[in-house]
């Protein structure tokens, strides 16, 4: 080899060898290079790819219905549309702004709205970013109310004022009454430019200027007409749809609005539904996604899961299929859809129409709750508490000044009382009495004196009879609500084994079984003390005895244990869900009542006790006789609970209200054979037996009419006639204590 | 004198003749070619892999040709090709610009278009070559003054700064990065001295900031800065994005960051595209990148990610193998060349591949800021192919004249 190298080019050798090993190393980096990206991080970059090809698109469930038990529907979803900008695909927002006012009739205001909107619309510079313009556009349904727009044929022809959005009618200057009935009168302002009809609140021109600001008026004609709220409407949403093409960026959304017919009657049963907020997000953000709604309370929210039902996904992956061909959505094989499983219907064993008697009786109180049960299954056929509140707006449009309001109201109208604990006063006596014949501290003959005062540990309690009623036996001492008797037979039975009948038999402190969110309440014993930090003293037990103290329960609790006792001792867990249907009605759940505990008592002692609950309201010296009502006869017990209180801030006339004490009426219909269990809560209501048994009263009559008319075939039977309750034997008179004289000094 | 050896018995017979190999290894590397090419554009209305075919074919006459020239004539003409060369850059800056660059001259009645500066990579080669041939013949002579001396070594340099100047004035910042790197291989390997490696880095640590303030493209800047640190740009755009809000006067410069910014999309893609290929490869035609379409320039500067998506780390490494034996064997012909000139050439066509190679696989997969250099034989394009064709036919004119000569 050498003899074919010349000489002259030996000095290449090591710049040879240089050359060979830079070659060597620099493609070994190359190799290393690929080594790293295919085979290290190989998989992590084919991850990548396939996410960026991979898209998934969710399609929402139907959400379920709410019924009532006859098949009324309590909340359903209606089709909405709501008018969307794109910003990045706007081309003349200020044209499509003079557009819009002049399609929907914007007035200044909203005018001046609809600006800012799209103005901070426009500063989005997201690529998908889509901004609500206008919610909720008017087409069938009324924004209102849960019923179909009625159309005007003839369209109505209205003035209309720029300037504040008002319509007004022509009416001459002279006319002192409403043209569209004359019994209904104007009033006119000072100037007589403009009048209001006093029942309608329909506002008249005489003029053409607006008599609030003296714009001139415009003629504008109106097709759809509410039939509640006799409000005028277009079809706002086929007004926009035929000048989408002039509208570059703008698109007209479908989605699904939640709708409560019913308003404010059930609302705090079904509920409402807002948007997931981040703690929603973060505890299942895999079901949810940001904008989703989600129920707030009530069933919308104990019964969330069933009526989302399951949210499907489409899985596919962007790709071509042939050689230059588009880019398509493919299905993608490695992820199959989900598919969509639609939300249950939920029929709730609440009866509408008694919801209804049950609110028209409590019209009166501001603040208070009502619950009627059925006796025999436990299945809760009312709940409502006042103030109610329009779950149609907390589920929509909610403006910051209602939320404000809502705040606001010392009634606390969010609240749903039924299911908040009280201190229950005297309707406990009921727990106190069984305990004590149970224990032998009591009989239906022993008497106990009554001096208006109990002494104990130095101090005098006092019974709500300063007078004090006299020697007393128990059945007299329940339907008077002597609190004596009680006192003495609660020192004699201790604050545990009062704690022990109460949580045990009765089921207070204990939840109930609703499925709705509800409080336990609190039956103190010693141990309750001692976790609270409190100062245990012997004399709380007598407190405790007769529902004061720190004694809470509810209303729906209280109705439970009278059912119990009303159907013959047993305490069944509650519900308000009857059963869960699919789409097709066919049923899927069933809810049982179950029984949790028997009564300690005798048939002796349940006659004996029903009998004072009988003379509560049906003798003269009951604590509700004069609530009592001719046709029914109603066994029951009042309760007045001290529960005066302190809130600063609040107007001198809520300041007085809160002072006053809690008013119960729990009772039971028919006495001799029960039916229905009612209790009445009256938020510092004053009196049970003056407040809240006429209301109790009322619901029962309201039910048993109901009862008549919904079965006219099965009229109570002769033998069976209700007797005359002022006339009547009381239905088991107890021996030897059925003529002893009230004591009325 | 070497004639005289054509009829003695030749060499011990090698099992398997490496020359021979090599024209294997060519056949392998361009059957990759069309194969990679029609996967890349199988998705696309154009396909290049035909229009390259008729280049290859055009390729082979040139080999062939170029292989059959008497070598010394080769050498006389060297500057005469080198001028030719020069003039062809300059012809070119009169042009029209494409894509705001001029680098295609035009060939009148024929309807294409060449990039002269291509061929003046092995022009670069052969001048170089013939003045260090003619510097080593003339080495004995110790008539020159201090002054000459003292010049002497730069000449060569001077050769090379010319066209490079040309080529950066297209501007084609990679040619001009190549042919430098090329032009320096053959320097090096004339005489390697630690003078001339200190000067060396010295000139580049002088002319980067210069070049970097006054001679760079915004384009160019952002690829090297993207390659620096794409991330860092990524919180810059942030913070800009921030500052724009209260601030509409950082506008222009907030406009120019996310132009920088997009450039790095394209090498970050191709790196997804050849890392995603794993161990295996994905098969022809399934890769996500040329059915996507997400990656620019697939047919020619970036044509490794589709056999990298394909093919895999196995396709790579044969593909790396086969380079490696081309490379290889480039730098094996100085061994066997018979004067000064034919060394140096050789070592000028072994730089012209290897350092084409090297540079666009290092950008592609990330290690190199993006270049814009094809990658010899693979990537679309006729004057990349005949040039490298050109030097391989010297190669093979020194290999055949050596075995004529045994």
């Amino acid at each position: 080899m050498a003899t074919r190298t010349p000489a002259g080019l030996v000095e290449y050798r090591t710049h040879y060898r240089w050359a060979v090993v830079a070659i060597t190393g620099l493609f070994l980096a190359l190799l290393s290079r690929f080594f790293l990206l295919q085979i290290v991080r190989g998989g992590e970059y084919r991850q990548d790819q396939l996410s960026s090809q991979q898209r998934s698109e969710r399609i929402p469930a139907q959400r379920g219905l709410i019924l009532d038990r006859n098949g009324v529907v309590l909340a359903t979803d209606v089709e909405t549309h709501d008018l969307v900008m794109r910003p990045l695909r706007v081309r003349n927002p200020e044209r499509t702004i003079e557009l819009l006012r002049r399609l929907l009739h914007l007035n200044d205001e909203d005018d001046a709205h609809l600006r800012e909107l799209v103005s901070i619309g426009l500063e989005q510079k997201e690529r998908y970013a889509e901004i609500v313009i206008r919610r909720d556009l008017v087409s069938h349904h009324s924004p209102v109310a849960s019923v179909k727009l009625e159309v005007l044929d003839p369209p109505k022809k209205t003035l209309w004022c720029s300037q504040c959005g008002r319509n007004f009618d022509q009416v001459d200057e002279s006319a002192r009454t409403c043209p569209r009935n004359r019994r209904h009168k104007l009033r006119w302002n000072e100037h007589r430019t403009g009048a209001v009809c006093k029942n309608h609140g329909i506002e008249f021109t005489a003029g053409t200027a607006c008599p609030h600001d003296g714009a001139v008026l415009r003629q504008r004609s109106y097709t759809l007409r509410c039939p509640e709220t006799g409000t005028y409407y277009n079809n706002e949403k086929a007004v926009i749809d035929a000048h989408l093409y002039e509208m570059v960026g703008f698109e007209i959304r479908s989605s699904r609005r939640r709708v409560y017919p019913y308003r404010n009657v059930l609302a705090h049963v079904t509920g409402y539904m807002n948007q997931v907020n981040r703690k929603d997000l973060d505890r299942h953000g895999d079901t949810y996604a940001p904008g989703d709604r989600i129920g707030r309370s009530g069933t919308e929210r104990a019964l969330e899961k069933e009526l989302r039902g399951t949210w499907g996904r489409r899985n596919y992956r962007l790709d071509r299929r042939y050689k230059g061909g588009p880019v398509l959505e493919l299905p993608d094989p490695k992820r199959p859809d989900v598919p969509v499983i639609d939300g249950t219907t939920v029929r709730l064993t609440i009866d509408v129409e008694l919801q209804r008697i049950v609110q028209k009786a409590m019209r009166y109180h501001r603040s208070g709750a009502a619950v009627v049960l059925d006796v025999h299954t436990g299945e809760i056929l009312a709940m409502y508490s006042r103030p109610s509140f329009d779950p149609n707006l907390w589920s929509g449009r909610l403006t910051a000044a209602a939320y404000r309001a809502a705040k606001a109201n010392p009634y606390s109208p969010m609240l749903n009382k039924a299911l908040t604990a009280y201190a229950p006063g005297s309707v406990y006596k009921l727990v106190t009495a069984v305990a004590a014949v149970d224990l032998g501290k009591a009989d239906l003959i022993r008497e106990i004196q009554c001096k208006g005062y109990y002494e104990f540990g130095g101090r005098r309690f006092r019974c709500h009879n300063r007078f004090g009623h006299g020697p007393q036996d128990l059945i007299h001492a329940m339907s008077r609500s002597c609190d004596i008797y009680f006192y003495r037979v609660g020192e004699e039975m201790g604050m545990e084994q009062l704690y022990e009948y109460a949580t045990r038999d009765f089921g207070f402190g204990r939840e109930t079984g609703i499925e709705i969110a509800e409080s336990v309440g609190v039956v103190p014993n010693k141990d309750w003390h001692r976790r609270q930090d409190r100062v245990w003293m012997p004399g709380f037990t007598l407190s405790t005895a007769v529902g004061q103290k720190d004694v809470r329960s509810t209303p729906l609790q209280v109705t439970r244990a009278f059912a119990g006792f009303a159907n013959g001792g047993e305490l069944k867990t509650t519900h308000i869900l009857k059963q869960l249907e699919d789409r097709k009605g066919n049923v899927v759940r069933v809810v049982r009542p179950r029984v949790v505990t028997r009564y300690p008592m005798t048939a002796e002692t349940a006659a004996g006790l029903g009998d004072s609950f009988w003379r509560v309201v049906n003798d003269e010296h009951g604590t509700a006789f004069g609530a009592r009502m001719d046709g029914i006869e109603v066994s029951g017990k009042t309760g007045t609970a001290e529960a005066a209180e302190h809130k600063a801030g609040v107007s001198e006339d809520v300041a007085i209200w809160l002072k006053d004490d809690h008013a119960w009426f729990t009772g039971y219909a028919p006495s001799r054979k029960p039916e229905i269990a009612v209790t009445v809560f009256l938020d510092h209501g004053h009196s049970g037996g003056k407040a809240a048994a006429p209301v109790a009263m009322k619901i029962f009559k309201g039910y048993f009419s109901r009862r008549t008319s919904a079965f006219p075939l099965d009229p109570p039977r002769e033998d069976e006639a209700l007797p005359n309750p002022i006339t009547a034997e009381p239905p088991q008179p107890a021996p030897g204590a059925v003529n002893k004289a009230p004591i009325d000094l | 004198m070497m004639r005289l050896g054509a009829t003695a018995a030749p060499g011990p017979r090698r099992f398997l003749d490496f020359n021979k190999l090599i024209i294997a290894v060519i056949v392998a590397i361009i059957a990759i070619g069309l194969l990679n090419l029609r996967n890349a554009d199988f998705y696309s209305e154009d396909s290049f892999h035909e229009r390259q075919l008729k280049w290859y074919l055009l390729g082979l006459v040139v080999t062939i040709a170029v292989s059959q020239i008497d070598l010394h004539l080769v050498s006389r003409l060297s500057y005469v090709v080198y001028g030719i060369g020069v003039i062809a850059l300059i012809a070119v800056l009169f042009t029209d610009p494409i894509n705001n660059s001029r680098r295609w001259l035009p060939i009148p009645f024929l309807g294409e278009a060449v990039q002269p500066s291509e061929f003046v990579k092995i022009a670069v080669v052969m001048a170089l070559a013939r003045w260090y041939h003619d510097r080593g013949r003339a080495r004995g002579d110790a008539a020159h003054s201090r002054w000459t001396q003292w010049l002497r070594p730069w000449v060569p340099h001077l050769f090379l700064l010319a066209p490079v100047i040309l080529i950066f004035m297209e501007p084609d910042l990679g040619t001009a990065l190549i042919v430098t790197l090329i032009g320096m291989s053959v320097i090096f390997f004339e005489g390697m001295r630690w003078r001339s490696i200190v000067t060396a880095i010295g000139v580049v640590a002088l002319i980067f900031p210069l070049a970097w303030k006054f001679a760079l493209h915004d384009y160019q800047k952002a690829r090297v800065l993207v390659w620096w640190d794409s991330e860092a740009l990524e919180v810059q755009v942030e913070q800009l994005r921030e500052a724009y809000k209260t601030d509409p006067s950082v506008e222009p410069q907030l406009t120019r960051l996310k132009r920088v910014l997009d450039k790095a999309y394209q090498p970050e893609q191709a790196v997804v595209a050849i890392g995603s290929g794993e161990f295996y490869g994905k098969g022809g035609q399934k890769g996500h990148a040329t059915r996507q379409r997400t990656l620019p320039f697939l047919h020619t500067d970036f044509v490794i990610a589709t056999w990298g998506e394909e093919r895999g780390f196995i396709g790579c490494t044969v593909l790396l193998t086969l380079y490696y034996l081309l490379v290889y064997w480039a730098v094996r012909v100085t061994k066997i060349a018979r004067d000064r000139f034919q060394v140096l050439v050789s070592v000028g066509v072994c730089a012209t591949i290897f350092w084409q190679f090297f540079v666009n696989v290092g950008m592609v997969t990330g290690l190199l800021p993006v270049v814009g250099v094809a990658l010899p034989l693979l990537s679309y394009g006729g004057s990349s192919v005949l040039s490298i064709c050109l030097g391989l036919g010297l190669l093979y004119n020194i290999v055949l004249r050596e075995r004529a000569t045994g």
